[in-house]
């Protein structure tokens, strides 16, 4: 069949073969048979497998970490029930130390006032207790072997998720959409939204029910924040966002990697405090400074005068970092304590006196008696806590002094910027705070982990737990809720005692809703 | 691609028309309420619109290529027809033909296999004589492909013709599948899908652990020509297709007026009343290209060929062509206008940041509320029509690698000049700086513009204000730039990181070996599992690390006989993961004989990439998907293992443990389940115990379901195994990075129907 091979390749060359394949074929191909299946009742590649039952949610720490900071959720559940009390006051008939200092009635407005009240504090408490619970976190996630990587991705992750939840609330809210019935509703649907997003899976739930409907809620709140806006009139607007979680937010980013970068190193992370400070100080004059402080095309997500809140996260780091190495001692609950139990309830009263005294001292302008009345009492502290001698009361001493220091650093610097204020925030404000709500740890930790008196202050933990779903029902779906109903926005409103009575009944509704989500082990988290 | 059940179809069409409908009222409100007649906005304003009216065009276009899907069943392949198999190559690697042509020799039906060489390199002529099959060399190369084509009809007598190219390795069912379809006398060409077997290529997306598999081409082959077919307007693609020679002879040969010599002989065919079929089964794997410079190369040919057809053929207007194929002709053909008219749209952002002027008159208010229902009934309609193939995210990607290519091949509408065919690299080839810099400048052009207009604002060089728009402008557009800038960012890393580093592909092929040391040959074997196998050498894991140089013996289970080889390892590469540390060589063959290269060479092309693709889904379609995200069948994350392991049968006291006899690999597993494949089945209900020799990693379940993967050449069984252990936290949405578990316990071991990796 071949044709001569030509070595000339100018030349066509055509090479027949025989004929190949199967020639003698008998059977019709046309059907060749499919992969077949061994057990009929088994087809198909993938098999909905049964699910063991509910299973043990795993330990929140190792072996090494098997104690919680109760005191810390305490002491962060507290102020967000004062939050709340402070949110919840809607008549204008109080005296003014019910409201914030610099926005006094009747106009509500900013005045030119210093001092502080205590609705003043929750804030930069606020702030405190979320960077005082980081190097806990993030000691967790490495000792769980995460790289260098994960930790920065996971605190990026969790600074994004806030924004979105700033961006949810923003837009839910009444105070910033108006106080309409439609805006209302809004906000309730909001807040369903929310629990979509963020409310953690249950150990015992069911897996892709949950994950469904967490996509779901991703879904509805690209279409929330796209479309709910037309409904009264306005459009998605980045510069509707609630500002204390988007301050949370960047304060959880920055604390996350200032805290990483210097875990083992704590005069870095002062050096990094001392450079908060110059920034703060070199915006107050006019100069480059000042330019770049004041200046943000995205002032929903970042603004350099943040840096400023580093001045609570940092000593918030550092409080962290002693309840951390209080939780990762071997002695706790094994060596009695050394100092007695009067005199760590003494420790806890003069820890707690300090806040009144401050506040009413400072509110007062006595700022001068208010040092004074303070130092005296920290060196009290300072002195009942000598000698300790075991982990507990080495971390009850360490937070003593620590906050004692940023308490009189913060009081010390009082009469700079012509007085302590929270708006605009003040770098006293900042110290003022971190030495109180220090002190405040103190006294609630002394409470629940050496007086045993956990139970007084659970309601406290069990909100202290929650607090983003703590914030929502308070910031947006209480009120809401309630003032659909045209005859209930009115009621409980005609004297201070009746406002008080009603707010004092709103809050305590919102925290039994919070525990009850709380003893149902149901949390929002991001 | 599975078939879609009828009530979805009636679904699919239902949104498909509310999306024209929707889509029409959109293209009519913004010419008649949103042009910017304001100085220097209106020109803009308009070139917008113009771009956005393409798109709808384009989007009937698709409707209506995609309304019904045509599912065929094959007849009979009929007896006693003779058949010519043409395999066309000019410069392609040598192993690349040699392994087509081995595959086109063991092609089942009776035939006649050429080799019709337009390179004219006598070590091809030594091939063909040594496997005894054809080979067509003929003077000059006039018409490239096409002339080459008819000389071979010239000089051969087949009734049909198998038109391969170089690197389409055909499967031996390939003929009793596709010639049934020519019962119809006027049936002219029958094609069949082009699938590639090297799915490390630049145009494959892979996810391992979820088993899926895209492939750029699939929403051609998977949806536009079942959908041509419905309007008997579906064309040959130049390989994998058959051709009745009596209808070449009518319409003169193939036809050469083109580059695109298979689209073009199509629409001659059709031109002439003959039909055309498609038939939807993958019956040939050949190569992808391999890196972005071939891509480019192959889509320039395309599109450059397209632009000749719309001007030397004018399909609109071609006597004998009917209406539906008409419209699908120019459909085909002004596809690759698409790069002009996504540039309009990558570029208006930038236009709007550097100048200030919105392209869009009226309020944000109605604008806004209006657009997002378009989008939203846009990319649901697509989802739908496009039945699993065409993820709007993966498409958008490819639109963005191939926009300056179409950009240049569109021009080619306004030459008159001889095109030149290139022929699209085959083998090791590199990236072009062309091939990914238009998308470097766009990155660039829109990090920068942002910040500039940032600074321009803030000076007050530039207002940014535009009646009716607030700062939602300015945030519009800046999602407009970080959409743009995430595909353009993806298309430059792709590019760079797909460049073909060998000369040849090697097969993914789980095969459990056991490796022995050359030099230590009273040692124990190694035992380990390949990952990758070609005649010129594997790759494979193990928990024992062996060094390079280190000389080894692999007897490798293929079929239909063993074979064993020696070969040095080259290199090594360690991978910790959740079931502890995995060593990954390469190993190089030493003096394969000619012999064992071939049967490794028909074992790799003919049940390797079989079995694979029998793993991986191809199409899945966003109900089915919806479906199984809410159901998510799998809950957990299972992680690839990739081991070879030893399984016990164990009896109902937990006592008695027989050892399965058959070479099992632990295939991938989580905490609750895990995959096992391997030579033998185990029946569903039996309780088994495992354990990985090495890496530690043990555990008991129950098997709950065994899948036969059964090609011509061997079959494997797939089995899923549920343990009995907690599940895991859910994972959140978002991605969380970085997790590392250094073989750590996972899971407590101590209950029974535990897996445990300590």
């Amino acid at each position: 069949m071949a044709t001569p091979i030509s070595p000339d390749s100018e030349q066509p060359i055509v090479i027949h073969p025989e004929i190949q394949g199967e020639v003698d074929i008998d059977v019709p191909v046309s059907e060749l048979p499919l992969p077949p299946d061994i057990w009929p009742s088994t087809r198909g590649p993938i098999v909905t497998m049964a699910r063991p039952a509910v299973s043990p949610a795993p330990p929140e720490f190792t072996a090494t970490e098997s104690k919680r900071a109760f005191g810390l959720d305490a002491l962060r559940g507290l102020f967000l029930v004062t939050m709340t009390l402070g949110f919840t006051i809607g008549s204008d008939i109080f005296p003014a130390w019910m409201y914030h200092r610099q926005m006094p009635p009747p106009d509500y407005g900013v005045v030119d006032l210093p001092g502080i009240s205590w609705r003043d504090l929750a804030y930069g408490a606020f702030l405190f207790t979320m960077a005082a619970a980081l190097p806990l976190t993030l000691s967790r996630r490495i000792s769980k072997g995460e790289t260098e990587l994960g930790i920065v991705f996971g605190a990026i992750r969790r600074y994004f998720m806030l924004l979105v939840f700033a961006l949810l609330i923003g837009h839910s809210n009444t105070y910033l959409t108006g106080y309409t019935q439609t805006t209302r509703v809004v906000s309730i649907v909001g807040f369903v939204v929310m629990a979509l997003i963020f409310t953690r899976r249950r150990s015992d739930w069911n897996v892709e029910r949950h994950q469904m409907l967490n996509r779901a809620g991703w879904l509805l709140a690209i279409a929330f924040l796209a479309i709910t806006p037309l409904l009264y009139g306005k459009s998605f607007s980045f510069n509707r966002f609630d500002d204390v979680i988007t301050g949370l937010a960047f304060a959880s980013l920055a604390g996350s990697v200032i805290w990483y970068l210097t875990r083992d190193n704590l005069t870095a992370r002062v050096g990094v405090l001392g450079v908060a400070v110059a920034l703060y100080l070199g915006a107050r004059s006019e100069g480059w400074v000042q330019d770049w402080w004041w200046s943000s095309p995205v002032s929903w997500a970042f603004q350099p005068s943040w840096f400023t809140l580093l001045t609570i996260v940092i000593p918030g780091t550092i409080a962290g970092d002693m309840v951390l190495r209080w939780m990762r001692s071997t002695d706790s609950g094994a060596v009695p304590l050394a100092w007695t139990r009067g005199r760590v309830a003494t420790v806890a009263a003069l820890a707690t006196a300090l806040t009144p005294i401050a506040v009413v001292g400072l509110y007062n302008r006595a700022v001068q008696l208010t040092t004074q009345v303070s130092v005296a009492l920290i060196l009290a502290g300072v002195i009942l806590t000598w000698r300790p001698s075991s982990s507990t009361e080495r971390m009850l001493r360490s937070l003593f002094v620590w906050g004692g220091m940023w308490l009189v650093l913060g009081l010390f610097l009082e009469p700079f910027e012509n007085g302590i204020r929270k708006v605009p925030d003040t770098l006293s404000y900042f110290f003022t705070m971190a030495g109180l709500t220090t002190m405040l740890l103190v006294a609630l930790t002394a409470l629940v982990e050496v007086l045993d008196h956990r139970k007084w202050v659970a309601p406290l933990i069990d909100v202290g737990t929650n607090p983003l779903l703590m914030y929502v029902l308070f910031t947006i779906l209480i009120n809401s809720a309630l003032e659909l109903i045209p005859p209930m926005r009115d009621v409980l409103q005609a004297s201070p005692g009746e406002a008080i009575l009603r707010s004092v009944i709103q809050v305590t509704l919102v925290v039994l809703v919070v525990r009850y989500f709380t003893r149902k082990q149901i949390y929002w988290r991001t | 691609m599975p078939a879609v059940p009828e009530w979805r179809e009636r679904v699919i069409r239902a949104v498909a028309i509310v999306a024209i409908v929707y889509a029409m009222y959109w293209i009519y409100w913004r010419w008649t309420n949103t042009i910017n007649t304001e100085p220097g906005a209106y020109v803009a304003s308009v070139v917008l619109i113009l771009a956005e009216t393409w798109a709808f065009i384009n989007m009937c276009l698709f409707v209506m290529l995609t309304w019904r899907l045509t599912e065929r069943v094959p007849p009979p392949a009929p007896r006693g027809r003779t058949v010519d198999v043409f395999i066309t190559c000019f410069d392609e690697p040598l192993e690349v033909l040699r392994r087509t042509a081995m595959g086109a020799r063991a092609i089942r039906y009776p035939h006649r296999t050429y080799v019709l060489d337009d390179g004219k390199r006598d070590e091809v002529r030594g091939m063909c004589e040594e496997f005894g099959i054809g080979y067509i060399r003929r003077v000059g190369s006039r018409n490239a492909k096409a002339g080459n084509i008819n000389y071979a009809l010239s000089v051969t007598s087949g009734e049909f013709i198998l038109q391969l190219d170089a690197d389409h390795v055909p499967l031996p069912t390939i003929l009793d599948r596709m010639l049934g379809y020519f019962d119809d006398p006027q049936m002219a060409v029958v094609q069949a899908p082009q699938d590639f077997y090297n799915v490390d290529s630049f145009t494959h997306v892979v996810n391992d652990e979820g088993r899926r598999l895209w492939e750029e081409n699939r929403i051609f082959f998977s949806l536009i020509q079942p959908g041509r077919d419905y309007w008997n307007a579906s064309f040959f693609c130049g390989s994998c297709g058959i051709l009745r020679r009596s209808a070449l002879e009518a319409i003169g040969g193939f036809a050469s007026q083109t580059i695109i010599e298979d689209m073009e002989t199509t629409i001659q065919f059709h031109a002439h009343g003959f039909k055309s079929a498609y038939h939807r089964e993958t019956l040939a794997y050949g190569l992808a290209p391999g890196s972005a410079g071939a891509y480019h190369v192959q889509r320039m040919r395309w599109g450059q060929g397209a632009m000749q057809v719309l001007r030397k053929l004018k399909p609109l207007t071609m006597r004998g062509l009917t209406l539906p194929q008409r419209v699908a002709y120019f459909a085909g053909a002004i596809c690759y206008f698409e790069g002009w008219q996504k540039a309009i749209f990558y570029l208006m952002p930038l236009f709007f940041f550097f100048t200030g002027i919105l392209p869009v008159a009226g309020s944000q208010e109605a604008f806004l509320i209006r657009l997002f229902p378009y989008i939203i009934l846009c990319t649901l309609a697509f989802e739908l029509l496009s039945r699993g193939t065409g993820y709007l995210l993966l498409s958008e990607r490819f639109t963005m690698v191939r926009i300056w290519t179409y950009m240049l091949a569109a021009l080619a509408i306004f030459t008159r000049k001889p095109l030149k065919f290139n022929v699209t690299p085959k083998g090791h080839s590199s990236v072009p700086r062309s091939a990914y810099m238009p998308q470097v400048v766009l990155l660039v052009l829109s990090i920068v513009a942002p910040i500039w207009a940032t600074i321009a604002y803030s000076q007050g060089w530039i207002s940014y204000r535009t009646q009716g728009w607030g700062s939602m402008a300015f945030w519009m557009n800046g999602l407009w730039a970080l959409w743009n800038c995430y595909f353009a960012l993806y298309v430059v890393r792709h590019s760079l990181r797909m460049k073909q580093q060998r000369d040849d592909h090697r097969f993914a092929e789980q095969l459990s070996v056991e490796v022995q040391l050359a030099d230590e040959i009273s040692a124990p074997a190694i035992p380990a599992m390949t990952m990758d196998l070609n005649p010129a050498g594997l790759g494979f894991r193990s928990t024992t690390r062996v060094e390079p140089g280190t000389r080894v013996y692999i007897e490798l289970p293929l079929r239909p006989a063993r074979i064993r080889t020696i070969g040095h390892v080259r290199h090594v590469k360690e991978e910790s993961s959740r079931l502890g540390t995995v060593f990954m060589h390469g190993v190089e063959f030493l003096d394969v004989p000619i012999e064992t290269r071939d049967v490794i060479e028909l074992y790799c092309t003919q049940h390797s990439m079989t079995v694979w693709r029998l793993k991986y889904r191809q199409s899945i379609d966003i109900l089915t998907r919806a479906g199984e995200v809410m159901r998510n069948l799998r809950g957990q994350r299972r992680r690839l293992a990739g081991l070879p392991a030893k399984v016990y049968l164990t009896g109902a006291g937990d006592t008695e443990r027989v050892e399965v006899d058959a070479k099992l690999i632990l295939e991938e597993m989580s905490e609750s389940g895990a995959r096992f494949v391997g030579t033998a089945p185990i029946e569903p209900g039996t309780t088994i115990t495992f354990d990985v020799p090495g890496a530690r990693v043990s555990g008991t379940g129950v098997v709950r379901h065994v899948q036969a993967l059964q090609t011509s050449v061997s079959v494997l069984f797939s089995m899923g195994v549920e343990l009995n252990t907690a599940p895991v936290a859910s994972r959140g949405w978002l991605p969380r990075f970085g997790k590392r578990n250094n073989g750590h316990l996972i899971s407590s071991e101590s209950q029974n129907g535990d897996a445990h990796i300590s």
